[in-house]
């Protein structure tokens, strides 16, 4: 009965741009799947595609962009061959989105109560006073006090947290079974952060829900996170559940990520933070080879012609690179250590 | 190139008395006036309130706080951009309502948290980081290349780009270029606002080992300012943390850090998440409802918020007092 | 005080990038400049309206060499002769005579003067005029902006072409009124842009990272926060002076612009209009031209918009 519990099910999605310079892979060959309940965290830095990928799964590509996949499923449900229309009526209804900046996705002509209210409505699931009420339980859920009162305040009245529950509460109003929240907690201040994060967690047992987070921050995805999706240069390198990924990270890329980290406790004040050497590569034109291999400690001649295929040690659990397990894993206090290279 | 060793201004930059904090605050205090238009009432916003530290040379000063504690302000007024309108800062033990502006800038300069508004789109990098040059009228125009390309690779960006313009950067060679554009005079002092919160982990990493190596060759004193635990603790030497414009605790960045005392630290501290998979997310016990600066909360700033409160937190502001050898703002302590 | 005793060479610890090592995947993005011409080639409306303007340009400088006759020479012999198009025209007269027997050729070329100039003239002054109470505005908030919004606002409240009327009517129609008077109609487009451009500039930390640098406030308006202002100003000025030009034609037609016998293309007109039914072409030519350069200038400022800031467009 595994099938019933996936709600997610993407094999092979990519995404291509045309740019003036040419085309640009912004996403190569990912797959990745979500259960109910259950939280994937795909976590990689700006340029490597994470975004693009939530886009590609909701249909929000910009229109130069084109969307390829072998398999595109919303609970069970095939996505590839829907129109826009009928993709629309899925937005906001049985999957929905969280994104980073709260105070740019609210409309701030628009009371909070109208927001969550159409939401419900437009999508055929009730009228308008089930809708409010719908709305005030909803606000109180995400720890809102008084929510009758802030049903009728705009979004610039309430502070950048409450604002981001508010967003929260929206994307609840129709039950989604899937939400994808991009960098959800990112422009909050640390304290808040973590508050917000416990209700997303909270609020995921609750009703059930399947949930993609997406962050640069590795300290989120480790805590949050069943499990974990690495990507570079918009390709999958690594994935596993998140004590697989963090304690054993195989992917060089992946270790020196964590390299880079400063952990109270760990790093001293006179030690170096580990580092990558090297830039991000630009995803244009004809890519052959590893694209981590102008970064990579272990380089070699044939890192630059093949192709790398994704090893799967097991289910659920594999990484992009030709090394054998044994040659990368787990190699975190080795070559990394304190050397800086670059 | 002026050879100024005459011109007792320059002197007194190059050598620093020794035994003088680099930076004191006394009691320094801002306050803005905040109100719309030109007729309505105006309401007194204590950005900062009442806060008192002793920078010493050669030392990493963190500042910690969220957003709206009025670490910001602080930096401005450190980098004498702005006035206290309480209290006094004092440079190099002299007020630094008396130096003159000039040498308050050969003295101490800034670097920003976002690299994309920070350099100037119009202008090419090394316009960029000679404008300090060119501004105290230092050197000729080759002189002034030469020393361009000097900073660049100091703070390792390669030579070429030096025609180029910011948008042509990643935010990490931005970002160095603002470290050049700072070190360019020698200050010895710099006040760093987040410079890495808005870049990537792997360039951060670059950045902070940068500022590091920096400080050891230079003698350098950072003043940083981050929200960011974890890295204060990698980089500081002393942490100081503000709430609501007042300085609550004060001390040593690893005892502050490992053990930190007034709540608000043992909350922060809590909700920094280390990429440790075996453990589960912090539960935050902060009361709801958070601060309005404009009307601060009675008695201690922190008390609606705290889960240690106790009887007369409401009331009576407690003192910033010595335990062992750090300074607490709290009345669990007092 | 820069050959210090500090030691400045690269850092041993190599948190520095050899020098001339390149990544392979290193892209390089084009400098705005750069970017700038390669746009601008590709442009029609620049290139077209820009050839336009060049080759009018080109007329006004060198009419005394271009221009086969004297514009002021009346020979009364020779009045209302046809255009080159007309059965009975020639070469000597492409554009035939005028009333007083001036050829019209030599009017139109000296009057390409009168326009560019006023043109020109009209768009610079009122374009730093109201560039920098803009400036001044946007960048010291407070009482100071106050004070230039009133002064916009007190413009914006005023009829424009009434009082340029009135103004005219005041103090004549020599060439520097003229130009002043025209100025003033335009300086608060240029104020409202700049006095709002100012204000977004000014939040970011470059202009913060200058104070603490010890510049003053003239060299960051002049030197940090203007180049940020040149492409929009420049945008505004190129389609404020076809607005120039078009006043100064309207005014000049009803005789309160330039004065007779100096050829400004108003002018012609107005002195063409009793003939207009049995000798069109004294108003026609004029005219087509002032639509001409009119015309041309708009697109070129529309291209200079679309080259500088594409952003704008969808």
């Amino acid at each position: 009965m595994t099938e019933n519990r996936r709600v997610l099910d993407a094999k092979n999605l990519s995404v291509e741009i045309e740019v003036p310079s040419g085309t640009l892979h912004a996403v190569t060959d990912v797959s990745l799947h979500v259960d109910k309940g259950e939280t994937l965290g795909i976590v990689g830095e700006s340029g490597c595609g994470k975004s693009i990928t939530s886009l590609a799964i909701m249909n929000l590509l910009p229109s130069k962009a084109t969307r390829t996949a072998s398999r595109l499923q919303l609970e069970g449900k095939d996505l590839l061959s829907l129109s826009e229309r009928q993709f629309a009526s899925l937005r906001g209804n049985r999957l929905g989105m969280i994104f980073q900046d709260p105070m740019t996705s609210l409309n701030p002509v628009y009371r909070i109560g109208e927001q969550l209210e159409e939401v419900y409505i437009q999508h055929g699931k009730g009228n308008r006073k089930e809708a409010k009420e719908r709305a005030a339980y909803l606000l109180d859920k995400v720890g809102i006090i008084a929510p009758q009162e802030r049903l009728s305040q705009f979004p610039h009245q309430l502070s950048g947290g409450l604002r981001q529950r508010m967003m929260i509460a929206m994307t609840l109003m129709c039950e989604p079974s899937l939400v994808i929240a991009d960098e959800p907690t990112t422009a909050l201040d640390v304290t808040m952060q973590a508050q917000t994060l416990n209700l997303l967690s909270y609020l995921q047992d609750e009703f059930n829900m399947g949930l993609i987070l997406i962050t640069h921050d590795l300290g989120v995805v480790a805590r949050m996170a069943d499990r974990v999706l690495v990507m570079y240069a918009g390709k999958a390198v690594e994935t596993g559940t998140s004590q697989e990924v963090f304690d054993q990270p195989t992917h060089p890329y992946t270790q020196g990520l964590i390299q880079c980290i400063p952990v109270p406790g760990r790093t001293s004040t006179d030690g170096r933070l580990g580092s990558i050497k090297g830039m991000v590569p630009a995803l244009i034109g004809d890519l052959r080879g590893c694209m981590f291999r102008n970064r990579c400690a272990y380089v070699s001649e044939k890192c630059h012609a093949s192709e790398i295929n994704f090893n799967e040690i097991s289910p659920g659990r594999g990484y992009r690179c030709l090394l054998e397990e044994s040659e990368c894993a787990g190699n975190l206090a080795g070559n990394f250590g304190t050397e800086i290279v670059q | 190139m002026k050879n100024d060793s005459s011109n007792p201004q320059v002197q007194s930059a190059r050598k620093p008395n020794e035994e003088l904090p680099a930076l004191e605050c006394k009691n320094v205090g801002r306050t803005f006036m905040i109100g719309k238009g030109f007729l309505s009432s105006k309401k007194p916003l204590r950005a900062v309130d009442d806060v008192s530290l002793k920078i010493n040379r050669g030392q990493v000063f963190a500042v910690v706080g969220e957003s709206g504690c009025g670490k910001t302000t602080l930096a401005r007024m450190l980098l004498g951009l702005l006035e206290p309108t309480e209290g006094a800062i004092y440079l190099d033990g002299q007020p630094i309502s008396e130096v003159s502006s000039d040498m308050i800038s050969r003295k101490v300069q800034p670097v920003f948290q976002d690299p994309y508004s920070s350099l100037n789109p119009r202008k090419t990098i090394e316009s960029i980081i000679s404008l300090p040059l060119r501004v105290h009228d230092i050197g000729t125009k080759e002189n002034r290349l030469e020393r361009v390309s000097e900073l660049m690779r100091l703070v390792g960006l390669p030579n070429r780009l030096i025609h180029s313009y910011p948008n042509q950067l990643s935010g990490g060679q931005r970002q160095r270029v603002a470290i050049a554009r700072a070190l360019i005079m020698e200050p010895g002092i710099i006040v760093c606002d987040e410079p890495t919160s808005a870049l990537d982990v792997s360039v951060q990493a670059h950045i902070l080992n940068l500022l590091q190596d920096l400080k050891d060759r230079f003698n350098l004193t950072y003043i940083f300012i981050s929200h960011d635990l974890a890295v204060v603790e990698h980089l500081a030497d002393w942490v100081a943390v503000m709430y609501l414009g007042r300085l609550i605790e004060f001390g040593p960045a690893t005892e502050v850090l490992r053990n930190p005392l007034h709540p608000y630290t043992q909350a922060l501290m809590e909700s920094v998440l280390t990429p440790d998979p075996r453990k589960g997310l912090p539960e935050i016990t902060f009361g709801r409802g958070l601060p309005n600066p404009l009307a601060p909360p009675s008695g201690c700033y922190f008390h609606p918020r705290c889960s240690k409160i106790k009887d007369g937190c409401d009331s009576k502001l407690p003192k910033l007092l010595p335990e062992s050898d750090r300074l607490v703002e709290c009345h669990l302590y007092n | 005080m820069i050959k210090v005793n500090t030691d400045m060479s690269p850092l041993n610890s190599s948190s520095l990038r050899r020098d001339e090592e390149i990544d392979e995947f290193e892209i390089s993005v084009p400098s705005p400049p750069e970017l700038m011409k390669r746009r601008a080639k590709k442009h029609v409306g620049f290139i077209l309206g820009g050839t336009v303007v060049l080759l009018v340009l080109i007329l006004a400088v060198f009419a005394p060499l271009i221009a086969p006759f004297d514009p002021y020479d009346q020979t009364l012999t020779n009045r209302l002769l046809p255009p080159i198009w007309h059965e009975k025209g020639s070469w000597s007269h492409p554009f035939g005579t005028d009333a007083l027997g001036r050829d019209y050729f030599s009017r139109v070329i000296f009057g390409a003067r009168i326009s560019l100039m006023i043109g020109f003239f009209a768009a610079a002054v009122s374009a730093v005029v109201g560039s920098t109470l803009g400036m001044i505005g946007g960048y010291f908030g407070g009482k100071t902006d106050a004070v230039v919004m009133y002064l916009i606002n007190v413009k914006l409240a005023l009829p424009g072409l009434l009082v340029a009327l009135s103004l005219v009517s005041v103090f004549g129609g020599s060439l520097i009124a003229l130009i002043c008077i025209l100025a003033f109609l335009f300086w608060d487009r240029y104020a409202v842009v700049t006095r709002s451009v100012t204000q977004q500039i000014r939040t970011n930390d470059y202009i913060t990272a200058a104070q603490a640098v010890g510049a003053s406030r003239l060299r960051i308006i002049v030197g940090e926060v203007l180049p940020n202002l040149m492409n929009q100003i420049i945008v505004i000025a190129s389609l404020e002076m076809a607005v120039a030009i078009l006043v100064e034609a309207a005014l000049s037609f009803l005789g309160l612009g330039i004065q007779p016998p100096t050829p400004s293309w108003g002018l012609l007109v107005s002195e063409g209009r009793s003939f207009m039914f049995f000798k069109p072409y004294l108003v026609t030519i004029p005219g087509l031209a002032i639509f001409m350069l009119v015309i041309s200038i708009n697109m070129m400022g529309d291209g200079i918009r679309d080259i500088t800031a594409p952003e704008g467009r969808n």
